[in-house]
């Protein structure tokens, strides 16, 4: 008797299961999409150069006439950043020296 | 009695002759087992100093490319202005020459990176590290006095272009 009932059990779970992975099936056909199993994050781009210049300097756009002031406020914030950005220098290789 | 001093006689003789026969053997083996270790160190140090060079030439790589990018940028810009300005009646030709100058200076700069970054890769397979490492800091501060360069041909070029607009500005006023 016990023996039979066990096995009832397992029919029914494994019934249950199937129709589980059926529905399952039948939601990835309508949505077009499988069910994601984790999201990647996406990978790191290479690092962009650094910017300094004040986003806030007007620029003199493409079109119209010669903004002047806009120009040189521009010349300007150049030349600040050519100025305040350092070159490379050799501590760059402080790290292979060390290992000599 | 007679027996007795045979048998020591013999045992002696295997003994002499059985030590005769490894002590070459253990000498030989104990110098093979030390160099095996020391060739294990020397090659976990040249790995160590690969991974150091490697590192060292990504971060060097990272800092010149932004440097680079910066002067590119403003190179294109200033490039740019002198369109407009020239259209307005400005005179660029100085300015454009220090452009010229600029950008030449800087494939310069990129070529003289290479061959320092092409030392640098040296470094951990040759015999003298510490010369090879010298010369190639030596070239990698060549290539960076070339950037140097460029970036003055550009504030040269910069301070040009202010003084077309200036002259316009003047020009205009009157």
């Amino acid at each position: 008797m016990k023996r039979t009932l066990c096995v009832l059990l397992l029919l029914v779970l494994i019934a249950m299961s199937l129709s589980a992975c059926r529905q399952r099936d039948v939601d990835e056909v309508d949505t077009g999409v499988a069910v994601p199993e984790a999201v990647t994050p996406l990978d790191s781009s290479p690092s962009a150069p650094e910017t300094t210049t004040d986003s806030s300097v007007p620029t003199d756009s493409d079109d119209g006439p010669l903004d002047v002031d806009a120009i040189e406020k521009e010349l300007e914030a150049i030349q600040q950043e050519l100025d305040n950005t350092a070159l490379p220098d050799d501590s760059d290789f402080a790290e292979i020296e060390d290992g000599l | 009695m007679r027996i007795t001093a045979n048998r020591l006689v013999r045992g002696l003789f295997v003994g002499v002759l059985a030590i005769a026969m490894l002590a070459p053997t253990v000498a030989l083996a104990a110098p093979a087992g030390n160099s095996t270790r020391a060739a294990a160190v020397a090659d976990a140090q040249v790995q160590q100093l690969e991974q150091r060079v490697i590192n060292a030439l990504r971060n060097r790589a990272n800092r010149f490319e932004n440097y680079a990018a910066m002067l590119e940028r403003h190179q294109e810009r200033l490039l740019a202005l002198c369109v407009k300005v020239e259209a307005a009646g400005g005179d660029c030709a100085e300015v454009r020459e220090q452009l010229r100058l600029s950008v030449e200076t800087m494939e310069q700069a990129r070529v003289q990176e290479q061959l320092a970054a092409g030392m640098f890769g040296d470094i951990p397979d040759a015999g003298d590290k510490r010369g090879v490492f010298s010369r190639a800091r030596v070239q990698a501060r060549a290539s960076v006095q070339m950037l140097q360069r460029s970036r003055n041909e550009l504030q040269t070029a910069t301070r040009a272009l202010f003084q077309v607009v200036k002259d316009l500005r003047a020009e205009t006023s009157e």
